[in-house]
C-alpha cells in the first residue's frame, strides 16, 4: 500500500489543504504549520481509534480524504465528522490501533517507549522464541552449576578448587608418611649390620664374656644382697620368742571377752535388790549403805543401855594456864631486873605478853557431861541422818530402829539367792582360770602383748625378705651365696653397651612404623578424593556441555524464527551510529534485545536517551517492515530531533535504505533535516 | 592312582594399594585373611599365589608383615610367582616369607610338594622386572608322571611386556591346572587342561565391581574334581542401573535393590524421562544417601541422566535435537568444547580415559539437565 495523497477540507485549524507523496516525502514546515495535523489526519483516516483525547480533537466538522493504492487499486479513506468512512486498506484491518501509532506512525515520544516492541505481540511473534523466556534462567542455573563445580580459575571459589586444596593437603601428609616407611628398609639393613658387629665383639673372649657377665650380674644384684643382710640382722634382733598365731589372737580376744562378761554377770547377781522397801526407801541407798543400815540396828541394844544409865556428877573445872604462870614469872623477874637495868623492862614486857597469851588461849570451861549420854545422843542423830540418807521421814529413834530393822530384813528376804552368786562366781572363775592358762604359754598377759608386737614386726620383716630373694633368684644367682664367685673383670670400653641400645632404639623405630597404618589410610582418603574430584569433573563437564547444547538451541531458533528482524534494525542502527553500535538478540538475557558497541552489551533501558531513540528507530522500522512486509507506510512525525548532525545524517542514510522496502512519509521542523534529505535526493516539500 | 590334595588359588592381591572408598583401607587384607580361613578350613594342602601380591614395590612394611603372619597362619605350601607390580621388592631381606612361602626364581623351576594324599608338582616362574616381554607360558612343562600346577602371572590378551601367551598354547605342556594371575576380572580360560584366572581378591574402585575371591581346587586320583570360586570380599563395588521412565521412587528403588547387596559401595546411574528427575536434580547428594539408606549400600554418586516428564517446550525440544548431533560427533570435537575451559584443560588425560559410555554419557546427561533447567527447577 501506498498513500498518494491527502485532501483536507476540515480537520482541527486545518482548512482546504492538499497534498501528495512519493515513496519517501519529508514534508518540512515551521512549529504551528499543521504537520502534526496532517499526520494524524492520516493516520486516522487509516486506522480510526476510538481515543478520544487525541489531538487534533474530533469534530463534527472534519472532512478528510486519503486516496492510496492497494494491490493495484486506487482506494480512499475518509474522516467525515467524529467517524471514519471509505475503505480502511486491508493490510491495516488486523493491526492494532495503538500498535499501528506506535511502529508505523511514530511521534518523537515513540521513541522514549519500547514497551511495544518489549513485550506483547511484537515480543513474542517477532522478537523473541517460544519458550525462550525460560532461556536466560535456564543459563543461570547451568552456568551456576559449572562454576560451583568448576568455577573460572584457579582462585574461583568452587568445589574442585577446595577438593585441589584437600588433595594437596593429603599429598603432603602422604610425602612424610611415605619417607617413614622407606625408611623401614634403611632401618632394617642398619640393624642388620649392627647386631653383626655385636655378634663378632661377643665371639672375642667367650670366658671373658662370661666372667663379666656373671660379674655384672653380682654387680646388679649388690644392693639386694645388702638389703637381704640387713634384713636377717633384723630379724635376728627380734631374739627367740612365741610367734602369736591368729588363731591365738582370736582366742585372747574370745577369752578376755569371756571374762569380762562373767565378771558383769557376777557384779549383777551380787547387787541384785527388790524394787521396793518398806517406808519408801530408796533401793539405791539402801544398797550403798546397807552396812550403815546393820551397824544401826546392832548398835541398838548399846543405846538403850546408854539411855538407862544415871547420869555421873560434873569434876572438872577450869584451870589457870602454865603458860600465864610463866608469863607473871617472867614480869616479876623483869620487874625486879629494872632495879640494876632499864633493859630488864624488855623482859617484863615480854613476860607480861606470854602472860596474856596463855589467858587468851586458856579453853573455855567446859561443862562437864556424862559419857553415856553423849553415845546415846550420837546414835540418835547417826539413825536420823540415816534414816533421811535412805529417802525416809525420821519418826522417833525406836520407830526409826525399827523401820531400819524393817528395811534390812527385806534386803534380806529379798536378795539374790547365795546359789545365783555362788553360780556367778564360779562362772567367772572358770574364765579367769581359762585367760591365766592361755597367758600362761607367754608368761603372762605382758608376755602376750610382747609376742604379738614381735610377731608383727617380724611378719614385715620376712615379706621383705622373701622379695628381695626373689629378685636375685629371678637374675639367676643364689640368694645364700653373696660373694661372687669370679674376680673382677677388667674394665670395658662400652661400645657393646652403645651397639646394644642402639639397636634397641631402631627396633623401637621399626615396631612403631609397622603398627601406624598412616600411609595407607592416607593412600585410601587420597583415592577418595580422586573420585571426588572425577565426580565433580564429570557434573561440571555435564553442565558446561548442557549450556553449549542451550546456545546451539537458542542459535538455530532465532535464526529460523526472525532472520530479517534483527539484521534489518542492526542495519539500521549501524548506519544511524557509523558503525559504533550494533543491536542484536542474546536468548541468554532477560532483556534479550542488545545494543552492542565497544562499551559492551546493553539493554535498551540501560543506553542513554538518544542512543535508545536511535535503536528503537532502528527496531521499529524493521518491525514495521517485517510485520506489513513493507506493504504499510511508516510516518514519522520529528523523530530525529534529538539526534546530533552526524547521526541525523546517519538516520537520513537507513531510512533511505528503509524506503526501499516501504514508504515513509517524515514530518520536519527541521531545517538541517530538510537539508540532508534533499541532499540525498528525497522529495522534501514545503508546508 | 594318582594324588588326591585340595589346593588355593588366588592372585593379583594388590596388598597396599588404595581402595577408593573412605574408610575401609583394611579391606584387601580382610579378603586375604579369609582366603586363609578358607584354606584352613578346606584343609587345604598347598596355596597359589599368581603375582602382584603387592601392589607397588612400595608397599609399607606392616603390610609385608601382614602377607607373612598370614601365610605362617596357613602353615601348608605356599608357591609364588611374582608379577608386574612386585617384580622388585626391596625389602625382602627385612621381612622375609616365612619357611613355608616358596618363591619361584625368574627362570623356570619345578618343585615336587608332598601331601598326604601323595605328590603334585609345581612349575612356575616369576617376572624378571616390571616388563617382562617372555612368553612365559610357553617356558613351563610339567614332567607328565605326576599332576602339575603351573603358577604363572600372564596376559592372555597379549600385551606385550605382560608376559603374553596365546590360550591355545596352554594344552599338551603336560600341566593339568594352570593358576594364572593378571586379569582382575575372574575368568575360567580352558577346563581341558584347566586354567583359570581367579580375579583380584577386593574390588578397589568402580573399575572393579562384583564378587572377588578365590578358587578352592581339589584333585582327586590325579584328575581336577572341583574347582570352586568363593567370594573372600570385605565389600563389593557395584554399578546400579535404573529407568525412572512411569515409575515411582519405590519402583525405582526396588529395581536398584535387586542389583545391590548390602555394605556395597554402589554407583547409582538413572536415566530416562519422568516425575523424578526434578527430585534428583534438586539436590543428588541427598538422593544419593536417601537411596543409600533405602538399598543398605553407600551409594558412593548418583549419576543422573535423566529429563523431565514432559518436555518444556519448543527450546528444550531443540536442545534434545541438538543433543543427537553432539552425541554424534567425534569425541575430539567435543573435547574441544571442554579444553575451552582453562579450568578444565588440567584434566583432559582424564575426560580422555573416560570410556565412551561415560563420555557420551555427559552428553545425555547434559540434554537432561538443560531440559530440567528449562522446566524451571527451583
Amino acid at each position: 500500500m501506498r498513500v498518494s495523497s491527502v485532501s483536507i477540507k476540515s480537520f482541527g485549524a486545518l482548512r482546504d489543504r492538499s497534498y501528495s507523496f512519493t515513496q519517501f516525502t519529508v514534508m518540512h514546515g515551521p512549529n504551528e504549520s499543521g504537520k502534526t495535523s496532517v499526520m494524524e489526519a492520516i493516520r486516522r483516516s487509516l486506522s480510526p481509534t476510538g481515543k478520544r483525547d487525541v489531538y487534533p480533537a474530533k469534530d463534527a466538522s472534519d472532512s478528510v480524504s486519503v486516496t492510496y493504492e492497494e494491490g493495484g487499486e486506487a482506494h480512499s479513506a475518509m474522516i467525515a465528522g467524529k467517524n471514519a468512512r471509505g475503505e480502511t486498506p486491508a493490510c491495516l484491518r488486523t493491526v492494532n490501533p495503538d500498535l499501528y501509532r506506535s511502529v508505523f506512525a511514530m511521534g518523537p515520544s515513540d521513541l522514549d517507549d519500547d514497551g511495544p516492541v518489549t513485550s506483547g505481540e511484537v515480543s513474542s511473534k517477532m522478537l523473541t522464541i517460544p519458550g525462550g523466556d525460560r532461556v536466560p534462567e535456564a543459563a543461570k542455573i547451568l552456568d551456576g552449576t559449572f562454576a560451583e563445580c568448576v568455577g573460572e580459575k584457579s582462585n574461583s571459589r568452587s568445589a574442585l578448587n577446595e577438593l585441589n586444596a584437600r588433595l594437596a593437603d593429603v599429598d603432603r601428609r602422604l610425602e612424610s608418611a611415605s619417607e617413614k616407611e622407606s625408611s623401614y628398609s634403611a632401618l632394617a639393613s642398619e640393624r642388620a649390620e649392627l647386631e653383626s658387629r655385636l655378634v663378632e665383639l661377643k665371639g672375642n673372649d667367650p670366658e671373658l664374656d662370661e666372667q663379666r657377665r656373671i660379674w655384672g650380674l653380682y654387680r646388679a644384684q649388690r644392693a639386694n644382697y645388702d638389703s637381704l643382710a640387713a634384713t636377717d640382722r633384723e630379724i635376728g634382733e627380734l631374739g627367740d620368742f612365741r610367734h602369736v598365731s591368729a588363731e591365738d589372737i582370736v582366742t585372747q580376744a574370745s577369752l578376755e571377752t569371756s571374762l569380762a562378761k562373767a565378771r558383769g554377770d557376777l557384779d549383777k547377781a551380787k547387787t541384785a535388790r527388790p524394787a521396793r522397801y518398806p517406808g519408801g526407801a530408796k533401793p539405791e541407798a539402801v544398797g550403798a549403805r546397807s552396812k550403815d543400815i546393820r551397824r544401826a540396828v546392832d548398835g541398838y541394844e548399846g543405846y538403850l543401855d546408854d539411855r538407862r544409865a544415871p547420869p555421873s556428877q560434873p569434876v572438872s573445872k577450869g584451870r589457870f594456864p602454865a603458860i600465864a604462870v610463866i608469863g607473871i614469872a617472867l614480869a616479876v623477874i623483869g620487874l625486879a631486873g629494872c632495879l640494876i637495868t632499864i633493859y630488864s623492862a624488855a623482859l617484863a614486857v615480854a613476860g607480861i605478853a606470854v602472860c596474856a597469851v596463855g589467858l587468851v588461849r586458856r579453853p573455855a570451861p567446859a561443862v562437864a557431861e556424862d559419857p553415856a549420854q553423849g553415845r546415846a545422843r550420837a546414835y540418835e542423830s547417826r539413825i536420823r541422818s540415816l534414816v533421811l540418807d535412805l529417802g525416809c521421814k525420821p519418826a522417833g529413834t525406836d520407830a526409826d530402829v525399827g523401820l531400819l530393822r524393817d528395811i534390812l530384813a527385806a534386803d534380806e528376804a529379798r536378795a539374790p539367792s547365795g546359789a545365783d552368786v555362788l553360780k556367778a562366781t564360779q562362772a567367772y572363775q572358770h574364765a579367769k582360770s581359762m585367760l591365766d592358762g592361755f597367758y600362761m604359754a607367754y608368761a603372762g598377759k605382758e608376755g602376750f602383748k610382747d609376742a604379738q608386737a614381735k610377731t608383727e614386726a617380724y611378719n614385715v620383716l620376712a615379706t621383705r625378705r622373701e622379695t628381695l630373694a626373689k629378685a636375685i633368684r629371678d637374675s639367676g644367682l643364689d640368694p645364700g651365696a653373696p660373694v661372687c664367685p669370679v674376680a673382677e673383670p677388667p674394665a670395658e670400653d662400652g661400645s657393646k653397651e652403645l651397639l646394644v641400645r642402639r639397636i634397641g632404639e631402631i627396633a623401637a623405630r621399626m615396631d612403631e612404623i609397622l603398627e601406624s597404618g598412616d600411609a595407607a589410610a592416607l593412600r585410601s582418603e587420597k583415592a577418595a578424593l580422586e573420585d571426588q574430584r572425577c565426580d565433580l569433573l564429570v557434573r561440571g563437564a555435564t553442565a558446561l556441555l548442557a549450556s553449549r547444547l542451550l546456545d546451539d538451541a537458542c542459535a538455530d531458533l532465532y535464526a529460523a524464527a526472525h532472520p530479517g528482524v534483527f539484521s534489518d534494525a542492526d542495519r539500521y542502527l549501524s548506519e544511524m551510529t557509523c558503525g559504533r553500535y550494533r543491536i542484536v538478540s542474546d536468548p541468554r538475557e532477560k532483556d534479550p534485545l542488545r545494543v552492542v558497541g565497544d562499551d559492551g552489551s546493553k539493554s535498551l533501558k540501560q543506553c542513554s536517551s538518544g542512543l535508545r531513540a536511535q535503536a528503537l528507530l532502528s527496531l521499529k522500522l524493521a518491525v514495521a517492515a517485517e510485520m506489513s512486509g513493507g506493504e504499510v507506510p511508516v510516518i514519522l512525525d520529528d523523530v530525529l530531533l534529538v539526534f546530533d548532525t552526524e547521526r541525523k545524517s546517519g538516520a537520513v542514510r537507513a531510512l533511505l535504505k528503509a524506503s526501499e522496502r516501504m514508504q515513509i512519509l517524515m514530518f520536519t521542523c527541521d531545517d538541517q533535516t530538510a537539508e540532508m534529505c534533499r541532499a540525498q535526493g528525497i522529495d522534501v516539500q514545503s508546508m | 592312582m594318582g594324588s588326591t590334595f585340595k589346593f588355593v588359588h588366588c592372585a593379583d592381591l594388590h596388598l597396599g594399594s588404595a581402595v577408593h572408598a573412605k574408610g575401609r583401607e583394611g579391606a584387601l587384607l580382610e579378603s586375604l585373611s579369609r582366603i586363609v580361613d578358607l584354606a584352613v578350613r578346606e584343609r587345604a594342602d598347598a596355596m597359589l599365589v599368581s603375582g602382584d601380591v603387592y601392589d607397588s614395590s612400595a608397599a609399607s612394611p606392616s603390610v609385608r608383615h601382614a602377607l607373612a603372619a598370614e601365610m605362617s597362619r596357613f602353615g601348608g605350601r605356599v608357591m609364588i610367582a611374582r608379577g608386574n607390580h612386585d617384580s622388585a621388592a626391596p625389602w625382602d631381606g627385612s621381612i622375609p616369607y616365612p619357611p613355608n612361602v616358596h618363591e619361584f626364581p625368574a627362570e623356570p623351576e619345578s618343585i615336587v610338594v608332598d601331601t598326604p594324599g601323595g605328590q603334585f608338582e609345581a612349575v612356575g616362574v616369576s617376572f624378571q622386572s616390571q616388563h617382562d616381554g617372555r612368553d612365559l607360558v610357553s617356558m613351563l612343562r610339567g614332567r607328565g608322571d605326576m599332576f602339575t600346577v603351573a603358577c604363572v602371572h600372564c596376559d592372555a590378551g597379549g600385551s606385550a611386556g605382560y608376559a603374553p601367551f596365546d590360550p591355545a598354547s596352554l594344552a599338551g605342556r603336560g600341566v593339568d591346572y594352570w593358576a594364572l594371575g593378571h586379569i582382575h576380572k575372574r575368568q575360567v580360560v580352558s577346563r581341558d587342561p584347566w586354567a583359570v584366572y581367579p580375579g583380584n581378591i577386593q574390588g578397589r574402585d568402580m573399575g572393579e565391581t562384583g564378587e572377588k575371591g578365590a578358587y578352592i581346587v581339589t584333585v582327586t586320583d590325579g584328575r581336577v574334581s572341583d574347582a570352586r570360586f568363593v567370594p573372600t570380599q570385605s565389600f563389593c563395588f557395584r554399578e546400579l542401573r535404573a529407568d525412572i521412565t512411569g515409575r515411582t521412587l519405590q519402583d525405582v528403588e526396588s529395581e536398584l535393590r535387586a542389583q545391590a547387596s548390602k555394605g556395597d559401595i554402589a554407583r547409582v546411574t538413572l536415566s530416562g524421562a519422568g516425575v523424578l528427575d526434578g527430585m534428583l536434580r534438586r539436590d543428588p547428594a541427598d538422593a544419593a544417601r536417601a537411596l543409600g539408606r533405602a538399598l543398605g549400600c553407600t551409594v558412593q554418586e548418583v549419576r543422573v541422566l535423566t529429563g523431565p516428564e514432559r518436555s518444556p517446550g519448543p527450546v528444550a525440544d531443540e536442545v534434545a535435537s541438538k543433543a543427537e548431533e553432539m552425541a554424534a560427533l567425534p569425541r575430539q570435537r567435543i573435547m574441544e568444547i571442554l579444553m575451552a575451559k582453562t579450568m578444565l584443560k588440567p584434566y583432559r588425560a582424564y575426560f580422555e580415559s573416560l570410556p565412551d559410555e561415560e563420555f557420551y554419557g555427559m552428553v545425555r546427561g547434559a540434554a537432561g539437565l538443560a531440559a530440567s533447567a528449562l522446566g524451571g527447577r527451583r
